[in-house]
């Protein structure tokens, strides 16, 4: 997924301890503790788990929102750490934690990393009967593999997103990409782009096309009937924001809630989940093996799993909850800013794990051609 | 014993900073792809193997043109304003340095974004061009090789002014003088006293901008055509996107030599040309 931090990112410095503050309080709980030491029984110490999500607003808003309401439910601290993205992350991840020293007890991964980590064992398999609330999730978030060594956090969406003063009337349906319309859209480019699931699902019936490299080669053929439309090949969330705000590109695919921001902060446009569905991607909490934080991770995870936690997320973070909508107690409108009820096309997660690079160069071949 | 430690710590910064990097660098380059784990152990030239393909020496051609174009109207334009600049009062002259400086603080992505905007149909430049009658209607600019020359050029002029300052600075008045004496206008003696005697500078100068062209990633990615992107675009999809760090560091190690060639074939030319 792409970086949010670049654009989200608001000033909000609430969240943050200042070091002074931190030094204070570590003087008295030090007394405290030198005062109170014969009485202190080990299992009533202080609690405590360090957990990592992307970084700039998604991590502001899990530390400002979310895990205070963890803390108070289950008395264990929360460390929010900063996570950056992208392919020298999982390297790093995957060095410390061979080092005994992972940054983090838990961290937020998007699902092709967590096979990523997988394929070098770097994830702790879970206890179900620890995590009693996974039943809660989606239908669709219940398959975690036989390691259980992933749960569903949050989920966010690739909608189309047009500028509705330039494109009349508005799409219901994807195959609208391919109609005429030179120069008009800004396209996510390269192997990570939904276009391969956008375009597996309209042309080909389902994204089990891209399991193998002749399919792959038969989606990025149909992706190239479409380089007249596409005026912008985008690789960064701002570009296209900077795009859609300047009338650069009529529209193309961009992040649902980064529109719905947007659109509250005036500029016109409108996020469409068309008719086939818009691509469903999820991060799932995973655990590095040599963190020793094994119950308060399970502990943390649970509450992630409840519709309170999940209503933070919707409400604060901006992502889609991977609880169905009965169960939660978000407005319309709530609901509408972060995901929709229309079914949408899952992420091609194995074909990317297995074919990323071929993906990559494949598309790049098109695109530069 | 003295002298031999201030001797060896250029040697030894030499090593740390730019020796060991690229030992790694041809290492991971010789190194299998994993999937997961981005590279490894063993050796294996399947990335070389890759290089061959038109994309890649299509990329490598754009990478050259583009050093070359943006070497030549950095050089073009900033020998002039250098000149110009030394030309002025001391206080003057100091402003402009510092406001030359400035510029290098701003990062390249905010100021190939900037670009962006400048360049667009609603608010860009265009308006002011139908304004002064350059063109029938507002149009977006972007994505075009002229957008990535222009911010590109706009990235590396202070570098090549800051290179060809001393000099300029230095120069002896008194040459120039004596040829306006002698009844030459102003631009004939800047032509046949400044340049020559500075050509030297002028060479490192479009070298200079030429290398730190060469490796631009940003610019041509949100300001150029697909069909334009340099090999350090490619490089950045084989390796964070591809996730393949041994293609991506042959094609590193491949860059580097056509830079070296490159540079050495240019101080060649113009040394050629400066002898008698």
């Amino acid at each position: 997924m792409t970086d949010k931090s670049s654009i989200l990112a608001r000033p909000e410095t609430g969240g943050r301890t200042s070091r002074r503050a931190v030094l204070r309080g570590a003087g008295i709980v030090a007394a405290t503790a030198a005062l109170q030491m014969p009485f202190i029984r080990p299992a009533r110490a202080a609690r405590s788990l360090k957990v990592s999500t992307f970084g700039g607003y998604f991590e502001q808003c899990f530390a400002k929102y979310v895990y205070p309401a963890f803390t108070k439910a289950s008395g264990i601290d929360v460390q929010s750490i900063e996570q950056p993205e992208g392919a020298q992350f999982l390297f790093q991840l995957a060095e410390a934690n061979k080092a005994g020293a992972p940054p983090m007890d838990v961290c937020c991964m998007a699902a092709v990393d967590v096979l990523r980590g997988r394929a070098q064992n770097l994830w702790r398999s879970f206890d179900p009967g620890r995590i009693p609330n996974f039943s809660q999730l989606s239908a669709r978030f219940l398959t975690p593999g036989p390691a259980f060594d992933n749960v569903a956090a949050m989920s966010w969406f690739m909608t189309f997103v047009v500028n509705p003063e330039e494109l009349k009337p508005l799409p219901d349906s994807w195959t609208v990409l391919w109609d005429k319309h030179p120069n008009a859209w800004g396209i996510l480019s390269g192997s990570s782009s939904q276009i391969f699931e956008i375009t597996a699902k309209v042309h080909f019936g389902s994204i089990d096309i891209l399991m193998n490299p002749e399919g792959i080669d038969q989606v990025i053929a149909k992706i190239a009937e479409l380089k007249g439309n596409v005026k912008l090949w985008w690789q960064d969330e701002g570009t296209m924001q900077t795009a859609l705000i300047n009338d650069e590109v009529v529209g193309g695919t961009y992040m649902h809630d980064t529109a719905m921001v947007m659109i509250k902060n005036g500029t016109p446009v409108r996020s469409i989940f068309p008719k086939e569905g818009a691509v469903e991607s999820t991060n799932l909490w995973c655990q590095p093996t040599s963190s020793a934080k094994i119950d308060e991770a399970q502990e943390f995870i649970n509450f992630s799993c409840t519709p309170e936690a999940q209503q933070l997320i919707a409400r604060y973070v901006g992502s889609a909850p991977v609880i169905d909508r009965a169960k939660l107690n978000l407005t319309d409108q709530e609901f509408a800013a972060v995901s929709s009820d229309r079914p949408s096309i899952p992420a091609a997660t194995e074909a990317r794990f297995k074919n990323t690079d071929y993906m990559e160069r494949q598309f790049i071949k098109m695109v530069t051609s | 014993m003295r002298l031999g430690l201030l001797l060896s710590w250029p040697t030894v910064s030499l090593l740390v900073l730019v020796t060991i990097p690229f030992i790694l660098l041809l290492r991971i380059s010789i190194a299998p792809h994993d999937q997961s784990g981005m590279w490894s152990p063993g050796v294996t030239l399947r990335a070389y193997g890759t290089l061959a393909e038109p994309e890649l020496l299509g990329a490598l051609l754009d990478s050259v043109e583009l050093a070359l174009a943006v070497a030549a109207l950095s050089l073009g334009l900033g020998f002039p304003l250098t000149y110009l600049i030394t030309r002025m009062r001391r206080r003057i002259q100091v402003v402009w340095l510092i406001f030359l400086l400035t510029t290098l603080s701003l990062s390249d992505v905010l100021i190939a974004f900037s670009w962006q905007v400048m360049l667009s149909k609603r608010i860009g430049l265009s308006k002011i061009f139908v304004a002064l009658g350059l063109m029938d209607e507002a149009a977006s600019l972007t994505p075009s090789s002229g957008a990535v020359i222009a911010c590109l050029v706009y990235l590396v002029l202070p570098f090549t002014v800051l290179t060809l300052f001393p000099v300029l600075s230095r120069l002896n008045n008194d040459l120039i003088e004596a040829a306006r004496t002698l009844g030459a206008s102003p631009v004939r003696a800047f032509v046949t006293v400044v340049v020559p005697l500075t050509k030297r500078p002028a060479v490192i100068a479009f070298v200079m901008a030429m290398v730190l062209t060469v490796g631009a990633y940003v610019p041509p990615l949100v300001l150029g055509r697909p069909q334009h992107w340099p090999m350090a675009v490619l490089i950045g999809s084989a390796a964070l996107a591809g996730h393949d760090l041994p293609r991506a560091s042959a094609m590193s190690i491949f860059l580097l030599a056509a830079t070296l060639l490159l540079a050495l074939l240019t101080a060649r030319v113009a040394r050629g040309r400066v002898r008698p």
